[in-house]
């Protein structure tokens, strides 16, 4: 599929700098997945480590993305449904992240 | 071609409109401004890793920082400031591109100058705690 689009000619370089953007977030995501599997092994909790390859998934997801530049050529379709569904799930991953720690770490503190 | 093309070339009749998703309405915007909607979001994205990334900071990494309620209050309060702040980025997104579809001005938000004071007031919180017990 990217093989056949034609390279990007926009001056702005919007769609590289567009792919640039996910990879460094993707980057970011492996990031917080390594501090996230730290807590998990070292308390030993599920949630930790489920939240981990939560976002070592989104990491993988935002690099694959990321390296889909060419789809972006000029006058294509950004705003489809999948599209939108993408952003919608990278957002929910981070809510789901986050409030899986917040219960993790109330129930270490409990116990 | 997906439908959301479609609901830009083609005109829609009075009756159908109501049956339009938010982002089937409107005109398509330029894809430079869709792209540039695309990198605020991944933006807010990256800021809110950082600060889950914070929290499991203090929480691991900080262990003669205050008291362990003090700790455990810090790493609550980043998480759910991470945690909000990665939904509204699909919020803000979605708000932004209905503006441009109906080439509406951008929405404004309070939620700039509210996580400057955020950060401000927790680096200064920080550094106050660093120095009574580091």
């Amino acid at each position: 599929m990217s093989g056949q689009t034609t390279p990007s000619k926009d001056p702005g370089l919007q769609p590289e700098r567009t792919g640039l953007a996910w990879s460094r977030t993707g980057f970011l995501a492996f990031v917080v997945a390594c501090l996230s599997l730290r807590v998990g092994l070292s308390a030993t909790t599920v949630g930790d480590v489920l939240a981990a390859l939560l976002l070592a998934a989104l990491g993988c997801a935002c690099l694959h993305r990321g390296h889909q530049r060419p789809r972006y050529s000029a006058g294509e379709e950004v705003v489809t449904t999948r599209h939108r569904w993408f952003l919608l799930a990278t957002s929910s991953s981070l809510v789901i992240a986050a409030t899986i720690h917040i219960a993790m770490l109330l129930a270490r503190h409990i116990h | 071609m997906n439908s959301d093309s479609c609901a830009a070339k083609t005109p829609v009749e009075p009756d159908k409109k109501k049956d339009l998703k938010w982002w089937q309405t409107g005109s398509r915007p330029d894809y430079r401004f869709s792209l540039a909607n695309e990198r605020t979001f991944l933006a807010w994205i990256r800021t809110s890793l950082a600060i889950i990334a914070g929290a499991i900071g203090i929480d691991q990494f900080a262990s003669h920082l205050g008291s362990p309620q003090l700790r455990l209050a810090l790493s609550i309060i980043l998480l759910v400031v991470g945690g909000i702040l990665g939904g509204i980025a699909y919020k803000r997104w979605a708000r932004a591109e209905l503006a441009m579809r109906h080439q509406a001005d951008l929405p404004l938000s309070l939620l700039l100058p509210f996580l400057a004071m955020f950060i401000a007031l927790l680096s200064a919180g920080l550094a106050w705690l660093i120095i009574a017990f580091g």
